[in-house]
């Protein structure tokens, strides 16, 4: 479980977030959607205390994340897998070092650790790319490597920051078919951000529309046609998907 | 007041940043690689251009001190002049100032680009502590590599000096060399190297320092790049000044 009660965020006395509150219950996946530069990545930072908030808190299960010790922190932070915007892959290790850090870092023996980053690998449609460099993939291989690296030490939570951004639709829909596999099959807890609105039809069950720094609807993602706000309906028609419900 | 506020935050965020180094010293064993690597970087491969310096130091103080002392000192001391100089300021002082030019800038511009593209929050929600990853491994490298550097450093400086002395003063080498025995002080070698300590210290931590907070994309690296480099050379020759003092005064 994952909650935000009255967060607030400013950058330089410019307010991003003005008291954004949210349960996701266990096993659920939620989509934040909302403009460019709207405070979605900020809100997300939050989770795992990346960014602390000016007022309000954000709990994981019973743990206050503003307010816990480093170690309580990190023994919460590895049960999370985190795809990073930019996919945040460690310039100076292979494809393989970059899933394997997490990996080590749990204290996982080497055959365990080779098995893993085969399957993580394998599911995201990078199977043989261990030795290369992130210099040397394409944006979308990087996306995609950011996601193994996030799934690959099999977390109980996922936080996505636009995982399908930049990839092709074949592959955006192969993105998605995962991520409903690791809802559905491995029962994990996540939130994703996206701009990506088939993509969150798809795999999220809730849709958190967020403008102006704060939730502007929240809805079941089968009542998405029935949502009347102005904002939210103009992501659906600008995602082409109002007409064929009208 | 709102002259010095910016300020007073980042001598804050300094002494944290060191402070969580020192307290990250506890799980250094979990990454020995990432130390040697590091002294290979800042140690190893500053090597060569260390000594090309040194050489051409040597050989200018061998010059300027010639044309400084020949009418009034024997030019047999010529050797204990240079050495001097060259073991307690030049030695050191200059081999930080060209670290601090080629690694300083290099750990501001490496942290500072794993800080802009998130690489940072990466490693800290794996749970990795960044500060131990990151900045330790190069505090540790710049401690152990400043003195050694500065070993070849004045050895090349006195060899090239006894070189230009013996070629252009006509000087002889074991006149030269005998002099320095003569008049050789440990402290004088003990100082210059504890200097360098301090030296390996600064240049470390205010590389990584500027690289940890940066931020602003590409723009943000280089500015933090290059008050890596200007905050460390003013360090040095600061700290060069107060340790000078405290040993020789
Ligand atoms: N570290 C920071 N310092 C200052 N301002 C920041 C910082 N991080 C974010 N902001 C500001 O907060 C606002 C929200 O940023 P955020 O990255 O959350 O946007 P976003 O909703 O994720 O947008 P996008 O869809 O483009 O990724 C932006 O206006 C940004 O300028
Ligand atoms: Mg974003």
């Amino acid at each position: 479980m994952i909650r935000f009660e009255g967060v607030w965020k400013s950058f330089e006395g410019r307010p991003v977030l003005k008291g954004i509150s949210f349960t996701i219950t266990p096993g659920e996946m939620v989509a934040i959607l909302g403009k460019s530069g709207t405070g979605k990545t900020v809100t997300i930072k939050h989770i795992l205390g990346l960014l602390r908030p000016d007022r309000g808190r954000v709990f994981v299960e019973d743990v206050d994340v503003t307010r816990a010790s480093r170690r309580t922190l990190n023994a919460l932070r590895r049960r999370f897998g985190y795809v990073f915007q930019g996919a945040a892959l460690f310039d100076s290790l292979t494809v393989y070092e970059n899933l394997a850090l997490p990996l080590k870092e749990r204290g996982w023996p080497r055959e365990k650790r080779d098995e893993a980053i085969r399957w993580a690998l394998e599911m995201v449609g990078l199977g043989g790319t261990e030795d290369l460099y992130p210099a040397e993939m394409s944006g979308g291989m990087r996306k995609r490597a950011g996601i193994a690296r996030a799934i690959v030490a099999r977390p109980d939570y996922l936080i996505y920051d636009e995982p399908t951004s930049g990839l092709d639709p074949v592959t955006a829909d192969r993105i998605n078919d995962l991520m409903l596999y690791l809802k559905e099959q491995l029962d994990v807890t996540g939130v994703m951000v996206t701009h990506d609105l088939v993509s969150a039809l798809k795999v999220a069950d809730r849709l958190i529309l967020l403008e102006e720094g704060e939730i502007a609807v929240d809805i079941p993602v089968d009542r998405a046609f029935e949502e009347s706000h102005p904002a939210f309906r103009a992501f659906l028609k600008a995602a082409g998907l109002l007409e064929r419900q009208t | 007041m709102n002259l010095l506020a910016p300020w007073i935050v980042k001598l804050g965020q300094l002494t944290v940043l060191f402070y969580e180094a020192l307290l990250a010293l506890r799980e250094i064993h979990k990454t020995p690689r990432l130390v040697l690597q590091e002294i290979e970087k800042i140690g190893v491969n500053s090597l060569p251009v260390v000594i090309l310096t040194s050489l051409f130091i040597g050989m200018v103080s061998a010059v300027q001190t010639a044309y400084q002392v020949k009418d009034f000192v024997p030019l047999e001391y010529l050797g204990v002049g240079i050495a001097k100089a060259v073991l307690i300021e030049l030695g050191p002082v200059i081999t930080a100032l060209v670290v601090a030019g080629r690694s300083g800038a290099g750990i501001a511009a490496e942290i500072g680009s794993m800080r802009v593209t998130e690489q940072i929050d990466a490693l800290t929600v794996m749970g990795i502590n960044p500060v131990r990853y990151l900045v330790l491994p190069r505090l540790i490298a710049g401690v152990v590599s400043l003195p050694l550097l500065t070993v070849f450093a004045e050895a090349s400086a006195i060899m090239a000096a006894a070189v230009v002395s013996k070629v252009v003063l006509f000087v002889p080498m074991s006149l030269y060399f005998t002099g320095i025995q003569m008049f050789f002080a440990p402290v004088d070698l003990w100082g210059g190297l504890a200097k360098s300590v301090v030296f390996g210290g600064i240049i470390a931590l205010m590389g990584s320092f500027h690289g940890y907070y940066a931020e602003g994309g590409a723009t943000g690296v280089g500015r933090a790049t290059t008050e890596a480099v200007v905050s460390s050379s003013v360090l040095i020759l600061a700290a060069d000044y107060i340790l000078g003092t405290l040993i020789y005064g």
